[in-house]
């Protein structure tokens, strides 16, 4: 495997083909128009350089990784790559057709892998005529820095691209874990009530935001519950949670907290928005 | 002051050490041997001077209050009792002692680290001065208290074991191995330690015991133990102090 597509050039595909080009890949980017493309390879550029002055990265492969790039707004031109993975936004009918045009363009080994973090695998695969060569490969944020993938098999993902996705994901310094086909797959399942039971304490004035996250902290967690929504910003999260809640056909326990809604409704989104549960000086 | 303390490991090792390296007087029960050596008689006269009862047992409602009950009973009246309220709310577990003004609840979670956080929740019944004495004792071990409302399993370890149980499900239902859903939790959003893996530490009996109370507290399903804990407990795989748990360990 030489050659790597990247679909969708935004936070999580340009992480991804900067982890790609750093790992010896040749990476082709697709997006919707040149403009997008060229502030994206000059974002994924910059950071690379950045890894340079921090000493992790040999300058020697950061010239070869920001030289393995092709841009292109073609779908045909991505045919090309051995796999391709695509970071398209989270809508299940626009991944189907992104899946739909690959597979009628892609020849038969091409291994086509979504980075999807809350759709179906499967729902996705059977857009193509290879649901075999269907795999998820789920990043994480920064996915230049954090070092998981979750590989999510789909009902008819075959052992051989699992292994191919396990191969690429390896090379490119990832550890990985696998998972079902199942809604939020491991870490954004497991992690719910980390947020959802913070949320109802809350509400029920067990303690105040900040003594949770003091006592979260306390028991070894990086981020307390509330200053990590802040960050991830409370718009995010409600969607997130609901995104859960709504896979699982309303399971009462990944039901959002109406204090999440009022939050995002009163312009309150964390960080970015200078208040959320704490408030920020810009 | 001489310090006992009764009930379930990690917990009792953990706070006997805090007591012992503070240069308290300390005796140190599990809770099995406990209620032997009581039905046999002789520690009774050894409770009879204790200045603070620590009780540490999460395993069921029904075992918490008989031992609650034996210490409360030989204990002088004006002891401090502290009840680690993971399992059960304070109020609940003051209702079942005589004079629960002296009761107040508290909550660790083991692993810590010297000079920690412990929670701290006065019952419906509790009395202030009671508060006052358990800062000043936890303050006497090196502890930092931080007040929070009564409610089971406090803060931390509500939060922690209902990881724990949504990861026991996600396992139940085979989507992920133990190892790969730790390994997830640990690289995937930076937890401490594996959520299967701290529940072998903590023990599944205590892990069971923290979602039945939050279950009996609130009637809702969000709190439903996974039946694979209630089977793990059954089948004795209590985690490490067993040797097995969702990983082996050698004993």
């Amino acid at each position: 495997m030489n050659t790597i597509a990247v679909i969708g050039s935004g936070t999580m595909g340009a992480g991804i083909a900067q982890a790609a080009s750093l790992a010896d890949y040749e990476v082709i980017l697709y997006d919707l128009n040149d403009d997008i493309l060229q502030a994206a390879l000059q974002r994924i550029r910059a950071s690379i350089n950045k890894g340079v002055a921090r000493g992790k990265t040999l300058p020697t492969v950061a010239e070869r990784a920001k030289a393995a790039f092709t841009l292109t707004t073609s779908l045909e031109r991505c045919a090309s790559a051995d796999l391709v993975i695509e970071a398209a936004p989270e809508k299940l009918d626009l991944k189907r057709t992104i899946f739909a045009t690959l597979d009628a363009v892609a020849p038969q080994h091409t291994i086509l892998a979504s980075n999807t973090s809350s759709l179906s695998i499967s729902a996705i695969a059977a857009a193509t005529q290879r649901p075999d060569r269907v795999i998820g490969l789920h990043f994480f944020n920064p996915a230049h820095i954090m070092k998981l993938v979750e590989i999510i098999c789909g009902d008819q993902t075959s052992d051989e691209t699992v292994a191919a996705g396990t191969a690429f994901a390896e090379q490119a310094g990832k550890t990985v874990v696998l998972c079902k086909d199942t809604p939020a797959f491991i870490v954004n399942r497991v992690a719910r009530p980390f947020y959802g039971e913070a949320l109802r304490m809350l509400g029920e004035e067990i303690a105040d935001a900040a003594t949770i996250d003091k006592l979260i902290r306390s028991a070894g967690f990086r981020m307390g519950p509330f200053e990590l929504i802040d960050l991830i910003g409370c718009d995010v999260n409600l969607a997130v949670t609901q995104s859960v809640y709504d896979a699982y056909f309303q399971e009462p326990r990944y039901r959002p907290h109406p204090i999440q809604r009022r939050m995002v409704e009163s312009g309150r989104l964390g960080r970015k928005s200078g208040r959320g549960f704490y408030e920020y000086k810009s | 002051m001489k310090i006992i303390i009764a009930g379930e490991n990690p917990f009792v090792e953990t706070v006997y050490h805090l007591c012992d390296a503070s240069g308290h007087v300390v005796d140190a029960y599990l809770v099995e041997n406990f209620m032997q050596a009581v039905q046999s008689g002789y520690i009774i006269e050894n409770l009879t001077d204790a200045d603070v009862v620590i009780e540490l047992h999460h395993e069921s409602p029904a075992a918490k209050n008989e031992l609650l009950l034996l210490l409360a009973d030989v204990v002088p009246q004006n002891a401090l009792i502290l009840t680690s309220a993971l399992a059960t709310s304070t109020t609940q577990a003051a209702s079942w002692v005589p004079r629960p003004e002296r009761v107040i609840g508290f909550g660790v979670l083991p692993p810590f680290e010297e000079g920690g956080l412990v929670e701290l929740a006065l019952g419906l019944n509790s009395a202030e001065s009671t508060l006052t004495r358990a800062q000043s004792f936890w303050e006497s071990v090196g502890m930092t208290p931080v007040v929070v409302k009564d409610s089971v399993g406090l803060v931390r370890a509500r939060i922690v074991c209902c990881i724990i149980n949504e990861a026991a499900t996600a396992l139940q239902e085979g989507i992920a191995t133990p190892a790969d859903i730790d390994q997830g939790m640990k690289l995937g959003t930076n937890y401490p330690h594996g959520p299967l893996r701290w529940a072998d530490y903590l023990g599944i009996d205590t892990v069971l015991g923290v979602m039945r109370g939050l279950y009996d507290e609130w009637q809702e399903d969000r709190y439903r133990p996974a039946p694979l804990l209630r089977h793990m407990v059954m089948a004795g795989r209590l985690g490490r102090k067993t040797g097995r748990g969702f990983y082996e360990y050698d004993s």
